[in-house]
Order: structure tokens, then C-alpha cells, then sequence
């Protein structure tokens, strides 16, 4: 196969990266997404927060186990209440080999009223960071399935990202529906 | 009443017998009496409006206590999740059963942000092919270390000990690294990364780990077009966009585009993995350009397009290639396609001028109920097992060597999974090869394959 002299040479060989990353790049983020402050707003608009003082007895840990199906580890949740009565609650889980640190709001009617990734640090899988992936949850209460492949759908390369968050915000929701809803 | 009356009472009785001889009239008495009785009414109901007063301030306070009690336990909780966000840095988390999920080790660092993250897959095969010895191998162990020093600052790696690594019996391991590179994380549209990169060349390069994979035989069109596991030193920038077209905002945009130091002389007409360069040196003075772009419509679609362009010699003959990779998944299925052409500019003619592959992938997940309480399903949540066809092709152009003409090999796979969970796989297939001239992989010889591969 014959190339193209003026294909050749000069022209994508001195392309240079730091002039494409000064002609696109702007002020951002990285694998910091959201902090708190951000999620909380984005998520409840113009609410005020209170924080939430919650250690799990170990008689809600085991009803929590039964509900939820999975081990509960912590006993101690980063819980705040909004003014309206919803809750907005911050949650770790690991994807394949990092941390993600995501946030979910629960509307005071026990739906769930957003998902958003706050940190998200794998090289490869940030997919969940989407809305489009995200938005399958609002809605949904502690009586939803929230599983994956099932009422939530899976991202292909990203799984274990998928499966992690999904179940994380499982455990929330039977949190909820446990301790915090009243 | 009666409090009043008894007090009344006594009061009678008292000034009855305590009345001196030749005192007032019975009048007079009474008189006193209901003075008394006035005074007295007075005082009990003064102390009762300070009885009420007080036990409303008693009232108040405790409220206000209460409220003094919420505000230090909300204080207190702050406070502990400010510990807790400080002690997870610090906190070893294993894997399996960790407070945040199954996965990899992370190792917080006591001295602020910076976790470093251990994971890592591996694999073992047995192969039965015709006309050739049946065999276990041990092919792959990689273990990947990744850092974050500063949450804009991201190192990623994964070394690979293939067969037991260079110092087993035969000497035929290896052990090398196929990717270590770092990150400048800038937003999410573009981000820099330098270092031993993973080539963004089709899809399976990308996802090439053995946990994820479907199948234990890599596509041809991904040994010998594509020498995935592709690793090649170089720097360039990814990211990625999510326009918003009116009401639509579910395309999804990204690419990675790089300078590597670039393939070198080192193909035939057998493939193009003898050409993948060294992570020392460049063999010319020119530097390659690969990239690809993926636009991913709608969840689980998604369409790439992968280019290459670089010199592979010194007299300034060229390689280019072209890739095109797409995933479409309806509810259980997923169907994946990738071909790929790389054209090389001759020298001589004793060289291949062509390299060409494609392979067509269907996965159907499912699942039996009645599984669930069976050995394959009993104690894992989700279980999954999964059929899988493969076609795969490969076609690479003749170098002038002793066997004359094109190299051509067809194969089709048909393979059962079965997944406990997401990142363990055991793997079962049967191949039916189908070869001209050179063999690139199998050759004519039929024969299946079977795996275990884990992820952690």
C-alpha cells in the first residue's frame, strides 16, 4: 500500500499535545466530580441541610442485613436531613480497583430523587457517571428491586462499577425505609 | 376545696379555744374568720400561679435542653463523619466482604489524600487441539497498581507474568509491562496522559482483561492485526463530551489520542505482534499517531473508529491503519463486531503489505431459577451464565517467503460461560479452524479449549 507523500512526515508529527490541551481544556474538575456542598445543591436546590447522627444498633444491623441480603459493614452513614424532610446521603463503594464516592437524594416521600458520582477514579468505566445510566434510579423506593440486569441496567466494560453503586444504593435505601423514615 | 376548708377548719378551732373570756361577739369571730379565710385563699392561689409559672419554665428548659442535646449530636455526628472521612484514607479495605464493596485493596495513605489501589486478573487454560498435545497452561497472572497522589493526578499499571515469567523450566515465561502511565487529569473533555499506554486501537485491546472476556481465544483480528495486549511508550491527551441536542442528552462522546514511538520491522507475514515497538527506543526518528473515537448514542451502544499512522523504518516507508469496532446490546444480548486493516508501505516486496481481520461476537446472558439452590448457585447473589458464537477471520498478505500467497485462517467458536459472580469466569469452547497456506493461529486443527480467569 502505497501512502501519500503529503500524508507523511511533518504535519502529525509535530502535532503538539500541549497546544491541543491549551486550545480545548478549560477551568474543571478531575476525579473530583462534586463535593458535598455541590452534590447537596445540585440534588436538593436551594435546601438547607442538618446533619444526621446515626450509629446502627446491632439489632438494625441484622434487620438491615435481612432486608438488604448483603453484610452491612459500617455502622455509621454521612446522613443529612434537608429542611423539607428528604435526605441526602453520601456512600463509598469500590469499582473494579478505586473508590467511588457517590451521593443519593431521597425525596420526604421515600422515592429516590437523584444518584450523582462525586468521585469516580478508574482509568476505564466512568460510564457511570452519565446521567443516562444514573436516571434509572430516580424513582425508584426501597420496594424496587434495584437490581442490576433487572430494573437497572448494566453498562458493558463497566460492571463491576454498575454492580457496586447499584447495590450500594440498595443498602441506602433499606436504610431508610429502616432507621430514617418515620 | 378541701385543701381550703380543712385550712378554714382549723383555723375555726383554733381561735374558738384561744378566745380570751369577755372577747368579741360570734360576729366579730366570724369576721376574723373570713378575713382570714380571704388571706389565706389569696396566698394558696399565688402559690399556685407560681407552681404553674414554674412548671412552665421547668417546660421550656427542657425543650431547651433538648434542642442543646440535637445540636450536639449533630455536631458530634459531623464531627465523626469528618473522622470517618479522615480514617477511611487510612483504612486497609480489603477485598471481598469490604465496607464498600467486593473489589481490589486499597491502601489509604496516612498523610493525607493518595490511596494506592491493588488488583489484578489471572488465568489458566487447557487446550485439546488436533495433531497437537493436549496441555494446562498458565497463562496469565497481571497485577495492577494504581495511585492517586493528588485527586488530579492519577497512575495506572498492570504487569504481566505470562507462562510462570522468564526463569520457569523452558525458559518460555514472560514478564513485562502493559501499561504504567500517568494521568493530568484537566476536566472531563481533555486530560493528558504519558507513559507505557494501552494503544487506543479497537475495542478488544481496550477490554482485553481475561475476566471480562467471554471467550478463552483472543480474536485472530486481535493477535495478528491488532497485537493486543498493545502497549507502546508515548503521551497524548482523552477525554470525553456529552452534547445535549435539544431534549436528546444521552450521546456520549470520547476519545484518546496519542504519539507513540510506533510499530517497527519487526512483522511477517503472520502477523503484526513481532512489530510492537520497544518502551527504550524508537527505531526511527518519526513518531507514530493512533487514536480512536467511540460515540455511544444510547446505554451499551456504541460505535468506534480507530486510526494509525507512523513510520516503521528508517527509509521513512510508512504503516497506517484503520479500525472499526461497534457494540449493540437488546436486554440479554450483546453483539459485538470489530474489523481492522492496516496497510504497510513497501520497501521491498519481501514484506506484507496488508494485515486484515474482523470478528462478529454474540453473548446471551441467562440464568436457570432452579439453579439457585444447586452447587452453581447456592451462596452467590447474582449468577450468570452466558452462550457465546464467534466468527473470526484473519487475512494477511504474503511476504515472499517459502510458502507462496496469502495467509488466510477462518474460525468459528461456540463457548458456554458460567460467572458466580462478575469477575469469575469458567470458560468452555469448541473451535473449528479452517486455514490457507500459513497458519496464523490453529491452523486446520479443531479442537476445544477451557478456562478459569478471576479478577480482583
Amino acid at each position: 500500500m502505497v501512502i501519500p507523500k503529503q500524508w507523511r512526515g511533518g504535519s502529525l508529527r509535530f502535532v503538539s499535545v500541549p497546544g491541543i490541551v491549551l486550545l480545548v481544556s478549560a477551568p474543571g474538575f478531575a476525579a473530583t466530580y462534586l463535593t458535598v456542598e455541590q452534590a447537596q445543591q445540585v440534588i436538593f436546590p436551594g435546601q438547607n441541610f442538618t446533619a444526621v447522627a446515626l450509629i446502627l444498633s446491632e439489632e438494625n444491623q441484622k434487620a438491615l442485613e435481612t432486608q438488604y441480603g448483603l453484610p452491612v459493614h459500617s455502622v455509621k452513614q454521612k446522613i443529612w436531613r434537608t429542611e423539607q424532610g428528604g435526605f441526602f446521603i453520601i456512600d463509598k463503594v469500590i469499582g473494579k480497583h478505586e473508590l467511588i464516592t457517590y451521593a443519593v437524594g431521597i425525596n420526604p416521600d421515600g422515592s429516590i430523587r437523584q444518584v450523582e458520582v462525586m468521585d469516580y477514579r478508574e482509568a476505564y468505566g466512568d460510564a457511570i457517571r452519565q446521567k443516562r445510566w444514573r436516571r434509572q434510579f430516580i424513582g425508584k423506593t426501597a420496594a424496587s428491586s434495584l437490581e442490576l440486569d433487572a430494573d437497572i441496567k448494566n453498562i458493558s466494560g463497566a460492571t463491576l462499577s454498575c454492580r457496586h453503586v447499584t447495590e450500594g444504593v440498595k443498602r441506602i435505601m433499606s436504610l431508610y425505609e429502616l432507621v430514617l423514615k418515620k | 376545696m378541701s385543701r381550703v376548708s380543712l385550712f378554714a377548719g382549723i383555723c375555726f378551732i383554733t381561735v374558738f379555744f384561744s378566745l380570751p373570756a369577755g372577747a368579741e361577739t360570734i360576729e366579730d369571730i366570724k369576721a376574723t374568720m373570713e378575713e382570714m379565710k380571704r388571706d389565706y385563699e389569696t396566698r394558696i392561689k399565688g402559690l399556685e400561679e407560681r407552681i404553674e409559672t414554674l412548671s412552665g419554665q421547668q417546660q421550656e428548659n427542657s425543650a431547651k435542653i433538648e434542642d442543646i442535646a440535637t445540636q450536639h449530636e449533630a455536631q458530634a455526628a459531623a464531627m465523626e463523619q469528618k473522622i470517618d472521612a479522615k480514617t477511611l484514607d487510612v483504612e486497609y479495605v480489603g477485598r471481598g466482604n469490604a465496607p464498600v464493596g467486593k473489589g481490589g485493596l486499597v491502601i489509604g495513605n496516612p498523610f493525607g489524600f493518595g490511596n494506592v489501589s491493588v488488583g489484578g486478573y489471572a488465568d489458566v487454560e487447557y487446550g485439546d487441539f488436533e495433531k497437537t498435545n493436549s496441555t494446562f497452561n498458565q497463562h496469565r497472572w497481571i497485577i495492577n497498581i494504581g495511585a492517586f497522589p493528588h485527586e488530579r493526578l492519577r497512575f495506572t499499571s498492570e504487569l504481566e507474568i505470562e507462562y510462570g515469567g522468564p526463569n520457569v523450566p523452558n525458559a518460555d515465561g514472560e514478564i513485562k509491562v502493559e501499561q504504567a502511565y500517568m494521568d493530568f487529569l484537566i476536566n472531563d473533555a481533555v486530560n493528558v496522559r504519558a507513559g507505557a499506554l494501552l494503544v487506543p486501537f479497537g475495542r478488544y485491546n481496550l477490554y482485553h482483561d481475561s475476566d471480562l472476556q467471554n471467550l478463552t481465544e483472543r480474536p485472530i483480528v486481535a493477535r495478528d492485526v491488532i497485537p493486543t495486549t498493545w502497549t507502546e511508550a508515548g503521551a497524548g491527551i482523552f477525554g470525553g463530551f456529552n452534547p445535549v441536542l435539544g431534549s436528546y442528552e444521552d450521546l456520549n462522546l470520547n476519545y484518546e489520542l496519542y504519539m507513540v514511538n510506533g510499530l517497527d520491522t519487526g512483522f511477517s507475514d503472520t502477523g503484526l505482534s513481532g512489530a510492537r515497538a520497544s518502551l527504550k527506543t524508537d527505531n526511527n526518528d518519526d513518531k507514530a499517531v493512533v487514536g480512536r473515537v467511540a460515540a455511544s448514542p444510547w446505554l451499551n451502544q456504541e460505535v468506534g473508529v480507530s486510526g494509525y499512522w507512523g513510520e516503521y523504518d528508517t527509509a521513512g516507508h510508512a504503516i497506517a491503519g484503520v479500525g472499526v469496532d461497534s457494540l449493540v446490546t437488546i436486554g440479554p444480548l450483546e453483539w459485538i463486531n470489530e474489523y481492522a486493516y492496516f496497510g504497510v508501505e513497501q520497501g521491498s516486496s519481501d514484506v506484507a503489505n496488508f494485515f486484515q481481520g474482523a470478528y462478529s461476537q454474540l453473548n446471551y446472558d441467562f440464568w436457570f431459577k432452579c439453579l439457585d439452590n444447586s452447587f452453581l448457585g447456592r451462596g452467590f447473589k447474582d449468577p450468570k451464565m452466558t452462550l457465546v458464537g464467534r466468527y473470526d477471520w484473519g487475512l494477511i498478505s504474503d511476504d515472499s517467503d517459502a510458502s507462496r500467497g496469502n495467509n488466510k485462517e477462518d474460525r468459528w467458536t461456540l463457548g458456554f460461560n458460567y460467572r458466580p459472580v462478575d469477575n469469575f469466569v469458567y470458560k468452555l469452547e469448541y473451535q473449528w479452524n479452517q486455514t490457507s497456506n500459513e497458519a496464523l493461529e490453529r491452523g486446520d486443527n479443531n479442537g476445544f479449549l477451557t478456562s478459569m480467569a478471576i479478577g480482583f
